[in-house]
């Protein structure tokens, strides 16, 4: 293969993964739902999820708690940067999964909207 | 939002013309310094792709052994002095992008067949890796001297990796592969002008099993794209130069590309950028993005270095005895910067044993014993 044909090639097919890219980065946009939203056709998808602190247990290599509106919703932090207080109001973004048959938010940032004392929910 | 992290991730991966800066040095400082809701996958795939692209500079022009090349580029050195560095390149480059084109058209396969070999393979997978690299040591042409070269460098890797040292694997790569690379080379003269010169057509059935064989590395443990290549050799005899770069740029790229397709498919960590982009790699959206993020910046990667090798070329880094000296130089400096003292006295230990293996004449694979005896021994001790 000639230097230039590669020179063409190579743009060519960089400019099909950016297309490509484009086309699967709706995927990594998080669509903003509420807990009681939640169904298992969200599996795999990634979200922006509001709600109250529901519960907090602090683990050994992850927090877990659970993210309400009308119902709760499991949620993981393996990043363990914050605590939570129940009854905070939250933001998080995160990947919905599957976990021992319940929905399960995998939380990649949150964000503390209110502390319990301040909350009008 | 996407275009962002991949042009940040592919600009980062700029640094791969700095040799020693490792890719998972980049991936911690970007741990920091990335925002919120970035997209860890695709910064982490661009950058990676990219990096590997522009590490061919240092490793083929300037003979700094990039650490996640390891023995890979070793031909080009033999090319350069022969004045055939641009030759070297463009054979990466080739290399690098039809292996770029096998692995969209096997991705489905792999992620298919993949949990199903890792069931078959799990359970013996210690020895099957034995079994692979007896066979490597034990098919060469002097057997005995080189099983001797093997198991020298793999006691100079467990004496390292048992110790808590920061940063073993630059100095030990550049111990072992540049150190003795340049000595041999400290009077050879004046390298020639590397002369301009299209690529050779490339061996399609070596890029494949180059392709295939990164396709399924994951299997296995310690399976470095060194180790790859050997293996390849067993069953392809033609090691000229040119096929040796053909056929381990194709196992680089594909082994890169289908470390972020093994996470999904059977849960394993193989590289730092695929540990960077965690869970998010375990969902197909998410994975497509970021093998699309790595694919764009990889055919822009190789389109920009056409235009711009020229440059490097004539830059002429390796070509003097002063230009020799200076680079080891820079290794002992850059070996201390990274560990302190005890990185000079890595570096010495792996040159010594590079240098052996070098007047030993046998194969200069078998130096890959530091990274694959640690890594039998420790499956062995955990098991």
């Amino acid at each position: 293969m000639s230097d230039d044909l590669l020179f063409l090639l190579s743009l060519f097919f960089s400019a099909l993964g950016i297309i490509a890219l484009l086309y699967y980065s709706t995927a990594l946009e998080p669509r903003e739902l509420k807990p009681s939203m939640l169904s298992a056709e969200d599996v795999g998808k990634k979200i922006l999820v509001s709600g109250t602190v529901g519960s907090f247990q602090k683990g050994k290599s992850a927090n877990t708690f659970t993210i309400c509106d009308s119902t709760c919703v499991s949620a993981v932090d393996f990043s363990q940067k914050q605590a939570l207080e129940r009854g905070s109001f939250i933001s998080a973004v995160g990947t919905v999964k599957e976990y021992r048959g319940e929905l399960e938010v995998e939380v990649q940032s949150l964000e503390i909207i209110s502390e319990p004392s301040s909350s009008t929910n | 939002m996407a275009l962002a992290e991949f042009l940040s991730g592919f600009i980062a991966g700029l640094a791969g013309l700095v040799a020693f800066v490792h890719t998972n040095f980049i991936l911690q400082i970007a741990a920091y310094a990335l925002p919120e809701g970035f997209s860890k996958p695709v910064f982490a795939s661009a950058l990676s792709f990219s990096k590997l692209v522009f590490e061919l500079i240092p490793s083929i022009f300037f003979a700094v052994p990039a650490t996640s090349m390891g023995i890979a580029l070793l031909p080009s050195q033999k090319l350069i002095l022969e004045g055939k560095g641009i030759l070297a390149l463009k054979t990466a480059l080739g290399a690098f992008f039809q292996s770029g084109v096998y692995c969209v058209i096997l991705v489905m396969p792999v992620i298919v067949l993949l949990p199903v070999a890792n069931q078959a393979i799990a359970p013996v997978s210690g020895f099957a890796l034995m079994a692979l690299v007896s066979l490597a040591v034990f098919a060469k042409q002097r057997p005995i001297e080189s099983a001797f070269a093997f198991g020298l460098s793999g006691a100079l890797g467990i004496a390292l990796f048992s110790n808590a040292i920061r940063e073993p694997l630059f100095p030990l790569l550049s111990g072992l592969l540049g150190v003795p690379a340049l000595l041999f080379a400290l009077d050879e003269g004046q390298v020639p002008r590397q002369e301009e010169e299209e690529a050779k057509p490339t061996i399609n059935k070596l890029v494949f099993a180059g392709t295939v064989a990164g396709a399924f590395s994951s299997l296995l443990p310690a399976m470095t794209p060194a180790f790859l290549i050997a293996l390849i050799f067993l069953f392809f005899e033609s090691e000229s130069p040119t096929a040796v770069l053909q056929a381990s740029s194709a196992t680089l790229l594909s082994k890169t590309f289908f470390d972020f397709v093994a996470f999904y498919a059977i849960g394993k960590t193989r590289s730092g950028a695929v540990a960077f982009s965690g869970q998010e790699l375990a969902f197909l959206p998410q994975l497509a993005a970021a093998l699309a993020a790595g694919l764009a910046a990889l055919f822009l990667a190789i389109a920009l270095m056409l235009l711009l090798y020229r440059r490097f070329a004539a830059m002429k880094v390796f070509a003097n005895k002063h230009a020799k000296l200076a680079l080891l130089v820079f290794f002992a400096i850059a070996s201390i910067a990274a560990n302190g003292p005890i990185g000079l006295l890595v570096l010495g230990a792996s040159a010594s044993v590079g240098i052996a293996i070098a007047l030993l004449g046998v194969n200069k694979s078998m130096t890959m014993g530091a990274l694959l005896l640690p890594s039998i021994a420790y499956y062995f001790h955990a098991a």
